[in-house]
C-alpha cells in the first residue's frame, strides 16, 4: 500500500472501519509524513505526539475514528490554549466547541495549523512561527489566514483540517493551494473556546482534498448529516461586475469552464446594493479585531501592530452606517436566493502571489493582496452565509485556481453536493492530486 | 510629523503602548486606504437604509 497519508480522509475512516488500516501505524506515519515535508512547507509547527496517542487511546468509534487531523491555532485544546500565530496563549487551555465536536467523532489532533498571526491577513506571510509556504510553489504564499491548514491537507501531511474564516480566511487558502475549504454558517456550532468568538463574521471552516472529505469533516463538526442530494441541477447566479471581470483573465476562464462542464443554468445575476458590501464587511472588521494583552502586541509584526493601530482610530459612526447597510444587503441576497440555488465567482481574483510581494496587478490596477481576496470573500462573512473553495484549474504559472460557490444560511449540504458536481464535471483532474513540489 | 502621526503616536499613549516610526507610517497607509473605501457610507441614505436587526446565524426575516 502506499502511504496511509496518500489516502483520502474517506478513505482513512474506512480503512480503519474495516480493520485494514490501523490507527496507530496511521498515526505514525502522519507523523514521520509532517517530519518529511513540513521542513519546507511550515504548516505544522506544533505536532502532539504524546496527547494524539492519549486522543486515540480514549477515541470513540465515530465517523472520524483514528482519523488525524489538524486544527487552526486558534481553537483552545485541553492541554493548549489558542495563539494565533503570537508569541502567548490568547484564551486559556480547554475543550473548545470544535474541539468537542472533533473528539466525539473519533478525530485525532495531530498539530496546530500554521496561521497568519492573529488572522489578520490572507497571504500567511506573518506568524510567529514564520511563514507558511505553497505546496504548489514554496516561492508563493499558502494563504491566509489559515494557509497551514491548507497546505498541509494539499501536500498531504492530513487528510483533513479545521480552520476559520472571518473575510475568506478558509476559501482563499483552498483556492491558493487547491483544495477545498468551505467556510461553515456564522454560529452554526459552538464557539466557546474559538479566538472568532468575540465578532459578527467569523465561522470555522473544513478543508479537505476533495468534496466527500469536506462532508465528512463538516459532519462531525456541525454535528449533523449533510445527505446528499444526487444529481440535483442546479441554477446559479454569476455577478460578473467587479468579482469576475476584474480578475485575472486565467482565473476567470478557469471558473467559467468549470460552470459551463456542469451543465448548470448559469444566469447574470445583480444584487441590490451590492457595491457597498466591500464598505460594510471593512467597517465591521476593523471594528471587531481585538488588541491583544500589551506583552503579546509587543511582540506582533509591524504590519499586524499597524493594522491594529489604524483600525482604532477608525471613527465608529462607520460602523452604525455599515450596518444599516449590512442589513439591506442581507435581505438582498436572501432575495437573490429565491432566483439561484447558488451564488459564484472566483474564490481569489488572482493565483496565489509570491510570499515577498503583497501587491496583485488586476484588470482595474494594483492592489494589496488582502484588500483584493477580502472583495471577493467578504460578501459571505457579512451575511453570514456559508461559502465554498472548490479546485477548477491550474493556472500557467503552474499554480491553482478555485471557485467560489455560495448558499442560503444552513445550506452546506448544497455546497457539498456543488463540489462533487464539479469535480465529476472536471474529470477529477484538480481534485485529490499532488502538488509540484511533492513530486506531481 | 504629520497630524496622522501626532494623532496615532498620542492615542497610542494615551492607551499605554509605544509605537515606533514603521508602525505609524504603515497604519497611516492602511487608514487611508480603509478610509477611502468606508467613505463609500458617507453618502448613503439613512432612509433607504433603516436599521434592521441582524443576525447573521440566520436568513433575514424581513
Amino acid at each position: 500500500m502506499s502511504h496511509a497519508q496518500d489516502l483520502t480522509l474517506t478513505e482513512q475512516a474506512a480503512a480503519i472501519g474495516s480493520g485494514e488500516l490501523d490507527a496507530d501505524e496511521l498515526l505514525t506515519q502522519t507523523f514521520e509524513r509532517i517530519a518529511q515535508r513540513d521542513p519546507a512547507l511550515n504548516s505544522t509547527p506544533v505536532i502532539f505526539e504524546e496527547e494524539s496517542r492519549a486522543m486515540l487511546a480514549s477515541a470513540p468509534r465515530g465517523p472520524l475514528y483514528g482519523v488525524p487531523i489538524t486544527i487552526k491555532d486558534m481553537f483552545a485544546l485541553p492541554w493548549r490554549g489558542p495563539r494565533s500565530a503570537t508569541s502567548a496563549e490568547l484564551f486559556p487551555a480547554g475543550a473548545s466547541g470544535p474541539f468537542r465536536r472533533l473528539r466525539d467523532a473519533g478525530a485525532v489532533i495531530v498539530g496546530v495549523a500554521n496561521q497568519h498571526e492573529m488572522g489578520m491577513g490572507t497571504t500567511g506571510a506573518e506568524s510567529v512561527y514564520g511563514a507558511q509556504h505553497n505546496p504548489w510553489n514554496l516561492d508563493h504564499c499558502a494563504g491566509g489566514s489559515s494557509g497551514g491548514s491548507a497546505a498541509a491537507v494539499a501536500a498531504r501531511l492530513v487528510a483533513g483540517s479545521v480552520g476559520s474564516d472571518s473575510g475568506g480566511s478558509t476559501r482563499i487558502p483552498a483556492a491558493y493551494c487547491g483544495v477545498i475549504g468551505m467556510k461553515v454558517t456564522f454560529g452554526s456550532l459552538p464557539y466557546d473556546g474559538y479566538f472568532g468568538v468575540t465578532t459578527s463574521l467569523s465561522a470555522p471552516g473544513v478543508f479537505g482534498r476533495n468534496g466527500a472529505d469536506a462532508r465528512l469533516l463538516a459532519e462531525a463538526l456541525l454535528d449533523q448529516e449533510l445527505p446528499v442530494r444526487p444529481g440535483g441541477a442546479m441554477r446559479v447566479g454569476v455577478v460578473r461586475d467587479p468579482y469576475v471581470e476584474d480578475c485575472d483573465p486565467d482565473v476567470a476562464a478557469a471558473c467559467e469552464a468549470a460552470l459551463r462542464a456542469t451543465g448548470w443554468e448559469i444566469v447574470d445575476l445583480e444584487i441590490e446594493h451590492l457595491d457597498l458590501a466591500g464598505a460594510a464587511f471593512l467597517s465591521r472588521l476593523v471594528a471587531e479585531i481585538g488588541r491583544p494583552p500589551t506583552p503579546v502586541f509587543d511582540r506582533l509584526s509591524v504590519a499586524s501592530k499597524a493594522l491594529l493601530l489604524a483600525g482604532s482610530l477608525m471613527p465608529a459612526t462607520y460602523v452604525t452606517r455599515g450596518d444599516r447597510v449590512r442589513g439591506a444587503v442581507r435581505d438582498s441576497v436572501a432575495h437573490a436566493f429565491r432566483e439561484v440555488d447558488l451564488i459564484a465567482w472566483p474564490s481569489s481574483p488572482v493565483a496565489a502571489p509570491l510570499l515577498t510581494n503583497p501587491w496583485v496587478a488586476l484588470p482595474s490596477g494594483l492592489a494589496t493582496v488582502d484588500m483584493a481576496n477580502v472583495r471577493q470573500a467578504g460578501l459571505a462573512n457579512l451575511t453570514g452565509i456559508p461559502g465554498i473553495s472548490i479546485p477548477v484549474g491550474l493556472h500557467p504559472t503552474g499554480l491553482p485556481i478555485g471557485l467560489q460557490l455560495l448558499a442560503p444560511w444552513n445550506h452546506e449540504a448544497r455546497l457539498l453536493d456543488a463540489a462533487e458536481q464539479v469535480e465529476r464535471a472536471t474529470g477529477s483532474a484538480f481534485v485529490n492530486v499532488t502538488p509540484t513540489a511533492f513530486g506531481r | 510629523m504629520n497630524d496622522f502621526t501626532d494623532w496615532a503616536l498620542a492615542a497610542s499613549k494615551y492607551a499605554g503602548i509605544e509605537m515606533d516610526g514603521d508602525v505609524v507610517a504603515l497604519a497611516e497607509l492602511i487608514y487611508s486606504g480603509v478610509a477611502q473605501q468606508l467613505a463609500a457610507l458617507d453618502g448613503i441614505d439613512l432612509e433607504e437604509f433603516p436599521v434592521r436587526p441582524i443576525d447573521p446565524r440566520h436568513e433575514p426575516t424581513t
